[in-house]
């Protein structure tokens, strides 16, 4: 088989498995299948060359965003809830398409086709030749200690946007903290499958591989493919993992700890960028001979910090108490909601 | 892959494709979930094109800059997905209701 059927069919998979996913009647179909869609991505990834990304896909994509979304379902998809007249609230229907009329739909899928078509022209007329800034950062890995271009580009090369991307980070997983922080003083919930033999032995067959995973793909990032993100993403999932089996829930509690390990992204550029500039280099400068040094020494703290804040942020989200057994909390925030309605003049 | 030109092309095509139907799907569907699924396969879409470009480098290697923001922007997306869904189930325990009011529409859970 020609590799370009190969991969026309994977692009077919890739268009049709959103399509269906956006527009599956269930959700939980529609979640199922964008689990899918993440895999098949992964794969794309392999196919262009891109194995770092593929490895991190395969982390994220198919794995933390499924679980993530299937427990907010579970969180919004119960039981109809009533208010505190004891009057029902309308669930989200099964079919959510706006009632827009069949005028305006088909005239709103006209203009996203031109759209469409439009940009299809544009990605059509690029040149098929380009090296972008590829030939730059070759020149600049001769003789550089870290053969993984990706690795060398985010750690040496562009340092300056990855500290940024983790206060990206940060700043997410500190508001996800905040959410659920009023939340927390009312009800600690407990981790959605208690007591379920099989995801028990699976953890603890599967946790001590992830981590031995992660460490080498930390390793393995400055010469081949893996590096800090795929490394944190695995991290991360064995984290989710640990949650989810009630094993070492407290590794992923907010605390003190946790809250440092948030922090620890952004520290660990800070620092190191103040002792370059302590040693008389510009900030985010390793220097020759330190290079190697600073990348892994990174590397490993970002690690931990990106896995940390992945399992954290599902921790936080998991931990929002179902809805049962929590009433007047709720109904607190509804009041609280209806204030701040009537306050601004909306209600 | 040798760098191809049918593949890329395709590819290329496929990103093109998925953005228009996110795009879609997220102003003619409601429920908050489905728009962040749309949200999602939209930044898919946008990581693809954007290595699908790299990728063009001629002689096998591809340009390692797309990668590394793709990578951090995988990153990113998951964590902004996570607040996203805190953010959807505080507004269903607030209103009752996974859905957001459409213009004109009384709030979900005012008087």
């Amino acid at each position: 088989m020609p590799l370009w059927l190969f991969d026309a069919l994977l692009a077919a998979g890739l268009v049709l498995l959103a399509w269906q996913s956006l527009h599956a009647s269930d959700l939980f179909k529609a979640i199922v299948l964008f689990i899918a869609f993440g895999l098949l991505m992964a794969l794309a990834w392999v196919r262009l060359d891109a194995t770092d990304i593929a490895l991190a896909e395969a982390a994220i994509g198919a794995g933390l965003t499924g679980a993530l979304l299937l427990d907010a379902l579970g969180h919004v998809a119960g039981e109809p809830r009533r208010d505190g007249d004891g009057q029902g609230i309308d669930e989200a229907p099964a079919d959510d398409r706006l009632p827009l009329g069949r005028l305006r739909r088909a005239a709103f899928a006209a203009l996203m086709l031109a759209a469409t078509a439009g940009l299809a022209f544009a990605v059509w007329h690029l040149p098929a030749d380009y090296p972008g800034l590829r030939d730059a950062v070759v020149e600049a890995l001769e003789g550089h200690p870290v053969g993984n271009a990706a690795t060398a580009v985010l750690i040496d090369f562009r340092a300056y946007d990855t500290f940024l991307e983790m206060g990206v980070l940060a700043f997410a997983a500190i508001g996800a903290l905040l959410l659920v922080a009023r939340r927390l003083r009312v009800a600690r919930a407990e981790p959605p499958a208690r007591g379920s033999v099989i995801l028990d032995v699976l953890a603890r067959l599967l946790v001590p591989l992830m981590l031995i995973a992660s460490g080498y793909l930390l390793w393995a990032g400055t010469a081949g493919s893996g590096g800090a993100f795929p490394a944190g993403a695995m991290l991360g999932a064995a984290g989710v993992l640990l949650f989810l089996a009630d094993i070492g829930r407290r590794f992923v509690v907010d605390g003190p700890a946790a809250r440092l390990v948030l922090a620890l992204g952004l520290l660990v550029f800070l620092i190191a960028g103040g002792v370059a500039m302590a040693l008389g280099r510009p900030f985010l400068d390793w220097g020759e001979e330190w290079t190697y040094a600073a990348v892994l020494a990174i590397e490993a703290v970002l690690t931990l910090s990106i896995g940390g804040t992945l399992a954290l942020l599902y921790g936080a989200s998991a931990k929002l108490p179902p809805e049962e057994g929590d009433g007047v909390a709720e109904r607190e925030d509804a009041a609280a909601v209806e204030l701040e309605a009537a306050g601004g003049g909306g209600g | 892959m040798s760098g191809d030109p049918v593949s890329l092309v395709i590819y290329a095509m496929a990103a093109v494709a998925l953005s228009g139907i996110a795009v879609h799907a997220f102003a003619v569907r409601a429920h908050l979930l489905r728009r962040l699924i749309a949200i999602n396969i939209f930044s898919s879409a946008v990581f693809l094109l954007l290595v699908t470009i790299a990728r063009r480098a001629p002689g096998g290697v591809p340009d390692p800059v797309p990668h590394a923001m793709v990578l951090t922007g995988i990153v990113v997306a998951i964590s902004a997905t996570a607040l996203a869904l805190i953010l959807i189930r505080r507004i269903f325990d607030a209103t009752g209701s996974s859905l957001l009011p459409e213009d004109g529409e009384p709030e979900r859970g005012a008087p």
